[in-house]
């Protein structure tokens, strides 16, 4: 098969770069952890490109329906993630926990083959997957962080998340080229869905080494964190400011959906190309995933970090010009691309250098819930702005309130800097 | 250390192993698929080109056969008389079609990634004269009794990185004598009970045409309700009507409607009748599970597709009964 050629090439070839040289200073497993990303995705967005199609016309579905099955899609994976976060910790088992994660929604997809129509049985699968998605991503991350030296948390979580869009970008293509060969057959996608998946998990079994390499100070020795410790995590005084500043941004932050849509309402062109947008953003991200943490090892992450969501201010505004033709498309995906390589390793990078090793997975856990819970609800406050003061009216009203956060965040950051200097 | 490299040479070739059975299985079930036709729906073609239906005459069913048993008639737009008979098969081939009054409605899928939706104008002798391509994937296709209005409703599947499959319908009012874009229904006004009604998350589908060329009834979805809506399409606008109906039909004496109701746990569609006169709605007796939108046969019966057939069901009394076999999308020849 084609996606399974291309990604044992794909190892290999990382070997070689690993091997020559050390190119790229990022260890073995953050290498690995990204293959493993990659794969899962492949295989992720195979299913999420085409199950809309499945449900609609194999299955009769209609949006409403679908729409439940979205919306269960969506809210699953945060709450998952703490308990996770904190149970990897606590058992100071990040890869088993992972592995499970990984497998529960490799197994999904070959549930989808299984089950064939039943309503309640492919929710309760999407819910799973989901479930799956939550339960890996906190020992994950915990995982990367644990692997890499201080200096270079940027890089490695640029590597890994370059890896990770590489994966969510071909996983529609090969859904759309197998579904060009074989018409209609979307059992044999999510066939093939959970093979790219389990190849995925045993990458991760079998060539990941569950103990870290680089072990920091305070691990494996004294008594497994307890959920006090954990509590006390918001009051670490540098971590407690990049949670609020996560958390103050993420509520001045427009979803993907709403941009791409608002776009669409200024430049007027052609629904057809919508899922092209989502490409573009995806290969600036891809492309410059590495540089931008190379660049927040160097020159300091909150730097670049807030340069990011500086960016994000810039992006509202080639969307609110006047004279906004057909470039604005590819300059407003272009900015996105260098936003989301700015900000999105980064912030855990940040979180990394900011939290006590043994509650590694429960802090960036701590983080990544945050941030979604504070973007989810300036998503419904965005569509509610919408209908009542119209979107160029929203757009200014969200760029305001983002400059607003951005000075809030500068000045948290910046009173941080005594304690973490790192930062 | 040599038992290290060992443990890692062993690992080496058992996932070299899995990658090769993995790769097996997945070559051997798209090989399979693709030869033999997966999710059992064959593929549809056209058929040979000349071979032109004859026009089908008043009281006719103008259908979509699903006839897998003569190679090159599944999907295709057919024919058959009043009262049944062998169908006259010469139109292309459709995911959806719908015909009235000397002018035909063809919705198929295009693109190379199959989320384009190919609207074909057809003529009277169903051959297609005219398209235009709209975003997303077909869904629902009716012309008003006049055959002067259409309207094509398309599922329309976003893809972006923060909200992963965003989903949601387009409605698009055609000119059906032009063979144009005449509205989408997204750009009109919504009022519900008197007062303006505005949300980003409006989905439209259905839409079923009265007699005077202005008046429609359509299903519009917002947060979770759905609502029967009635448009004025001069005016371009919409109001509520009733909650929780989809895909009305409109009766061809235009006194009631037809719809699909969630009733029940879990929730299922039935087909309920609605005099918008008198706000009584009585549910039909067909206990079955359906998703189509009706088409009337007479004033007192309407044809849905149940499964891979066309059923007829009295609209008030009596049982249903099969119609047509490997048939969908009804459409009846009225004598006007």
């Amino acid at each position: 098969m084609y996606q399974v050629q291309s990604s044992t090439a794909l190892l290999r070839g990382h070997r070689r770069l690993l091997s020559r040289g050390r190119r790229l200073p990022v260890s073995r497993t953050v290498v690995l952890l990204g293959v493993v990303s990659l794969l899962t995705d492949v295989s992720a967005e195979m299913v999420s490109t085409i199950l809309p199609l499945y449900l609609v016309y194999t299955l009769g579905f209609t949006p409403l329906q679908y729409g439940v099955v979205d919306g269960v899609y969506q809210g699953a994976a945060s709450l998952v993630r703490l308990g996770a976060g904190f149970g990897a910790d606590r058992w100071r088992r990040h890869k088993e926990v992972a592995s499970l994660g990984y497998g529960i929604s490799a197994l999904c997809k070959l549930g989808l083959v299984i089950v064939g129509s039943s309503f309640s049985a492919i929710g309760a699968l999407v819910l799973l997957d989901r479930t799956g998605k939550g339960v890996r991503t906190a020992p994950r991350d915990a995982m990367i962080s644990l692997n890499s030296t201080p200096a270079t948390l940027g890089t490695a979580f640029g590597v890994h998340r370059a890896l990770d869009t590489t994966g969510a970008m071909l996983g529609p293509l090969v859904a759309f080229g197998l579904l060009a060969l074989a018409p209609l057959a979307f059992e044999s996608v999510f066939l093939v869905s959970f093979c790219v998946a389990i190849v995925g998990l045993a990458v991760l079994v079998l060539f990941v080494d569950g103990r870290s390499e680089r072990p920091a100070p305070v691990e494996a020795d004294g008594p497994p964190p307890s959920l006090r410790e954990a509590g006390r995590l918001v009051r670490v005084p540098g971590f407690a400011r990049l949670l609020v500043v996560g958390s103050v941004l993420g509520l001045a932050t427009l979803s993907d959906g709403f941009l791409y849509l608002a776009l669409e309402r200024r430049v007027d062109f052609e629904p057809t190309v919508f899922p092209l947008l989502f490409v573009g953003t995806a290969v600036v991200y891809m492309l410059l995933a590495v540089p931008a943490g190379r660049l927040a090892d160097r020159v300091g992450r909150a730097k670049v970090f807030i340069g990011g969501y500086g960016l994000l201010v810039l992006l509202y505004g080639v969307i609110l010009l006047p004279s906004a033709g057909w470039w604005a498309v590819p300059l407003a995906l272009g900015i996105l691309g260098v936003y989301y390589a700015a900000t999105d390793g980064v912030l855990m990078a940040l979180g990394s250098a900011l939290s006590p090793p043994a509650l590694r997975g429960t802090s960036l856990a701590l983080l990544g819930t945050a941030t979604s819970v504070a973007r989810l609800l300036a998503s419904v406050i965005f569509g509610a702005l919408w209908v009542t003061i119209g979107l160029e009216a929203a757009i200014a009203c969200f760029g305001a309130i983002l400059v607003a956060a951005l000075a809030v965040s500068v000045l948290t950051l910046a009173g941080g800097r005594q304690v973490a200097p790192g930062a | 250390m040599p038992e290290a490299a060992a443990t890692r040479d062993r690992r080496g070739v058992w996932f070299a192993l899995l990658v090769a059975v993995c790769a097996v299985v997945a070559a051997a079930s798209v090989s399979i698929s693709a030869l033999h036709g997966a999710g059992g729906a064959p593929q549809a073609h056209d058929g040979p080109a000349g071979r032109r239906a004859q026009t089908p005459p008043p009281g006719a069913l103008v259908f979509r056969t699903l006839d897998r048993v003569h190679e090159g008639r599944y999907g295709r737009i057919a024919w058959a008389p009043a009262g049944g008979g062998r169908p006259v098969v010469g139109g292309p081939a459709c995911e959806r079609t719908y015909y009235a009054a000397g002018r035909g409605l063809c919705l198929s899928r295009a693109g190379a990634v199959g989320a384009s939706v190919r609207v074909r104008f057809l003529d009277e002798g169903l051959a297609p004269w005219r398209e235009l391509t709209l975003p997303g994937i077909p869904s629902r296709a009716r012309i008003s009794p006049d055959g002067r209005l259409g309207a094509v409703t398309a599922f329309v599947t976003g893809h972006s990185y923060a909200d992963p499959g965003t989903f949601s319908t387009r409605t698009t009012i055609l000119d059906m004598t032009r063979g144009r874009r005449l509205a989408d229904l997204e750009d009109f006004e919504v009022t519900r009970d008197g007062e303006p009604f505005r949300s980003i998350d409006f989905n439209f589908w259905g839409v079923t045409f009265a007699e005077d060329g202005n008046t429609f009834y359509a299903t519009l979805a917002s947060g979770g309700d759905t609502y029967l809506v009635r448009g004025d399409l001069r005016g371009r606008r919409l109001e509520t009507v009733r909650r929780n109906a989809e895909c009305p039909s409109l009766s061809p004496d235009g006194t009631r409607l037809v719809y699909k109701k969630l009733v029940g746990s879990p929730p299922a569609w039935r087909y309920h009748v609605l005099e918008p006169a008198t706000g009584i709605e009585t549910p039909l007796p067909e206990k079955r599970a359906v998703d189509d939108q009706a088409e009337w046969l007479d004033d007192g019966h309407v044809l849905y597709r149940v499964e891979e057939d066309i059923w007829e069901s009295p609209v008030t009394g009596g049982r249903p009964r099969l119609y047509r076999r490997s048939a969908d999308s009804p459409a009846l020849l009225r004598d006007n």
